[in-house]
């Protein structure tokens, strides 16, 4: 059959092609068969996902290398058992939310771009996942932003979205070029881009030309890397572009954006963090990053309760979850991984559930605006069931997937046995509070109590656009009462994150 | 949006044809001298403005219409990725250099495997992306992105 | 040196200029001085362009020495059709802002709080 070495380029593959030959196809094709071309193929290269993971899952290495040159002279695509696990979440959120857009976005003209865009931004989001080259990944990582703020703009006629899409450009684009300024200083330091090959000559202090002082710029280089990956990702002296594009989106992709494409931005800062500079638990970086993630988490909660506009809302939301990933992955030890990169999981997963039932409800009803809305709970019973069900997971109410990550976390925190950790689990435990309270809030002004407008023509959603919101609040509640399987998933990546050397072996050896 | 005035014309009418031939050598010769697809494409690209400019979007539009560039701008992007597969099934790795355009000289215009292939898909859908950006840029009430 | 004086001007002009415009400007002036200094990476005292012409053909070795780096110009061929995309992209949002608008004062497109 397939060569296991193809299966990377063809899940890199298939969404360029298809984004590809969408332009073209647009105006000869129906709206309907362009939503189902670009179901089919993002439905293919979760196929290919799922068969990758299966392959790395036990700590074997796929490599392509590009066009046959070896490691450190030419590209090669890098799969271990972390990139896998990211990219399998990458792609099944991305999956389910073209299926549901296909029925959200029937109204809107202009389709054909909309879908070429969607697939050219799954293809950048896992060409960044999937590289084992730090120039590629930026690469990549353009390609899937440059997608993300055509697609935050994407309705021209409404004013909101240009705003939110020009400040997000920009403020990306600043974030990229301080990322290549980043890449660019490493290689002069030491004269390779290969991620592999980086580690290698970190380990062994052998830079190029003999550069004696390399060990100074060292942490600047990684401080702006962290700061670039972390405009992308949202962390909160630079997450102000997000809560408005969010909500400005159309919402199967802010349900992209904020369930996905925030994590990969994390995930760059994870690859470049463990495999790259080798940083051990206990490393004072990480303790900066962990507080970056607290201050973001207590930040964005709080701002989270004011807020008015359900997608808002869920913007900060995503904001906060983001500051527990971070706060997750800043512990380092084995557990404070699982925790953060189950985390990722749980959270794309209910983010993306969120954001599709709070689309339909705004695809129903055409308000945004929480305090006019009220007494949908009657009509609108399976919004109604996943909305609660991602709410309290998100809330980290206990048979929930929500806390099971949460308490992971915690209890690596606190099995370090510092004393500022305990104030940060403190922290964490608080905002979980905060959390329950703008759900809740949330629930309660939604769908209970009485409407201040006329909502009498108000009926369920499409069964289309309810299908991937029934199977990601599926997922929620197996993953919750089950988590072996969340555990199954997350422990291959763990390992292959913190003993990077089979990583690197095997890279440069192959 | 209206032409200018009939000195621009003038000057445009010569000047575009030796630019476009600039443009398709700079594409031709990438693997020799400096340039290639995306530099070539550019070139190609400023012929195109300068002619928008200098006449007009309708006279240009009824040369080059929206729908047409619009085909050809994805088919060039999708030839791109359809030569690099071919690589990848012949050559068993992605994007490899396989002697589909004979394995000549180094030196000679007809040599590098499939590089020249690139270079003029390359061209021809930078040049055509930055046409029909263009074309959205005048338009006044609906429009896309790049 | 000069990269870096680049690299403050452009961020001054993203972060305190106001026309829409001016911002687009800022961030070309970064991506272009952020290219410059990838170049600048690259340079060998007294080097040669990258590129293998007849009379170098047989003597390969003192070739490799004289060339300056081709791969910050291999990123920066990148990086700068990178920056023209977004260039591009960022142009086309402030015309349709334009159009909308009637203004390119960014502080009067305050409609977003936060």
């Amino acid at each position: 059959m397939i060569p296991s070495e193809w299966l990377p380029v063809a899940i890199i593959i298939t969404p360029l092609v298809t984004g590809f030959l969408l332009i073209p196809l647009g105006p000869y094709t129906s709206k309907k068969f362009q939503g189902f071309f670009a179901t089919i193929a993002s439905f293919l290269t979760f196929v290919f996902t799922v068969l990758l993971f299966l392959k790395v899952i036990d700590g074997t290495i796929v490599i392509h290398k590009m066009a046959g040159w070896k490691a450190p002279f030419g590209i090669v695509l890098v799969v271990d058992a972390l990139n896998g696990f990211v990219t399998m979440v990458v792609v099944g959120i991305v999956m389910l939310a073209t299926v549901y857009s296909i029925e959200y976005m029937k109204h809107d003209t202009g389709l054909s771009y909309y879908y070429s865009l969607l697939m050219l931004m799954l293809s950048g989001m896992v060409g960044v996942t999937l590289t084992g080259d730090l120039f590629n990944l930026f690469v990549f990582l353009e390609i899937a932003s440059i997608a993300a703020y055509g697609l935050v703009a994407f309705r021209l006629t409404e004013l909101d979205p240009l705003e939110a899409g020009f400040k997000y450009c920009i403020m990306g684009a600043v974030a990229t070029s301080f990322i290549l300024l980043a890449i660019g200083l490493l290689y002069g330091l030491l004269g390779t881009v290969n991620m592999a090959d980086m580690a290698e000559k970190l380990k062994t202090g052998n830079f190029l030309y003999g550069a004696k002082n390399g060990n100074i710029i060292l942490p600047i280089i990684l401080a702006v890397l962290i700061w670039g990956f972390g405009i992308k990702a949202a962390v909160v002296p630079m997450h102000t572009w997000l809560p408005d594009a969010h909500p400005a989106a159309p919402s199967p992709i802010s349900a992209i954006l904020s369930g996905v494409f925030i994590k990969v931005g994390v995930y760059a800062m994870i690859r470049v963090l463990f495999t790259i500079y080798g940083i051990q638990p206990g490393n004072c970086l990480l303790f900066y990053v962990m507080t970056f993630g607290v201050i973001t988490m207590v930040f964005a909660g709080f701002l989270a309760l004011a807020q008015s506009d359900v997608k808002r809302m869920l913007a900060f939301s995503s904001i906060m979850n983001i500051g527990y990933i971070l706060f997750g992955v800043g512990i380092g030890n084995f557990l404070g991984l699982v925790g953060g990169l189950f985390h990722l999981l749980n959270h794309a997963i209910l983010k993306a559930l969120l954001f599709l039932a709070a689309g339909s409800i705004i695809h129903q009803t055409g308000i945004r605006d929480m305090r006019q809305l009220g007494g949908l709970g009657r009509k609108m019973p399976i919004t109604l069931t996943v909305f609660v069900i991602g709410g309290f997971g998100i809330a980290g109410v206990p048979p929930l997937n929500g806390f099971v990550s949460k308490w992971i976390i915690f209890k690596a925190a606190i099995e370090t046995g510092q004393p500022i950790l305990i104030f940060y689990v403190v922290m964490g435990v608080v905002m979980s509070a905060v959390a329950v309270a703008y759900i809740v809030n949330a629930l309660r002004n939604i769908f209970f109590g009485e409407s201040k407008i006329d909502l009498e023509n108000v009926e369920e959603s499409p069964p289309l656009m309810l299908i991937p919101m029934v199977i990601l609040s599926a997922m929620v509640v197996i993953l919750g009462i089950f988590p072996q399987f969340g555990f199954n998933l997350v422990e291959p990546a763990v390992k292959a994150t913190v003993f990077p050397a089979s990583y690197i072996h095997q890279v440069l050896g192959g | 949006m209206e032409g200018m005035t009939v000195i621009v014309k003038t000057v445009t009418r010569i000047l575009a044809p030796v630019m476009f031939l600039v443009g398709i050598y700079v594409t031709l010769h990438g693997h020799l001298t400096p340039g290639g697809g995306f530099q070539g494409g550019v070139m190609l690209a400023g012929t195109f403005v300068m002619l928008l400019l200098a006449f007009g979007v309708a006279s240009l539009e009824k040369k080059v219409s929206f729908r047409v560039g619009e085909t050809v701008k994805g088919i060039g992007a999708a030839m791109i990725a359809f030569t690099a597969v071919v690589g990848l099934i012949f050559g068993f790795w992605f994007f490899k250099n396989i002697g589909v355009y004979w394995y000549g000289i180094p030196g000679e215009v007809f040599s590098a495997g499939s590089l020249p292939l690139y270079n003029i898909w390359e061209a021809a859908h930078v040049a055509l992306a930055f046409l029909v950006a263009f074309y959205c840029f005048t338009k006044k009430e609906s429009g896309d992105k790049k | 040196m000069i990269c870096m004086v680049l690299v403050a001007i452009s961020m001054y002009c993203i972060l305190c200029k106001r026309n829409l415009i001016k911002i687009v400007i800022g961030l070309t002036v970064l991506g272009d001085s952020i290219n410059l200094f990838l170049i600048c990476l690259g340079y060998k005292f007294g080097g040669i362009p990258p590129i293998i012409t007849e009379e170098y053909l047989r003597n390969l070795p003192v070739f490799f020495t004289l060339a300056v780096d081709p791969l910050p110009q291999a990123f920066v061929l990148t990086a700068i059709v990178i920056n023209m995309s977004i260039t591009a992209l960022a142009l086309a949002l402030a015309v349709k802002i334009y159009q909308y608008y009637g203004t390119l004062d960014a502080t009067k497109i305050r409609r977003l709080k936060g």
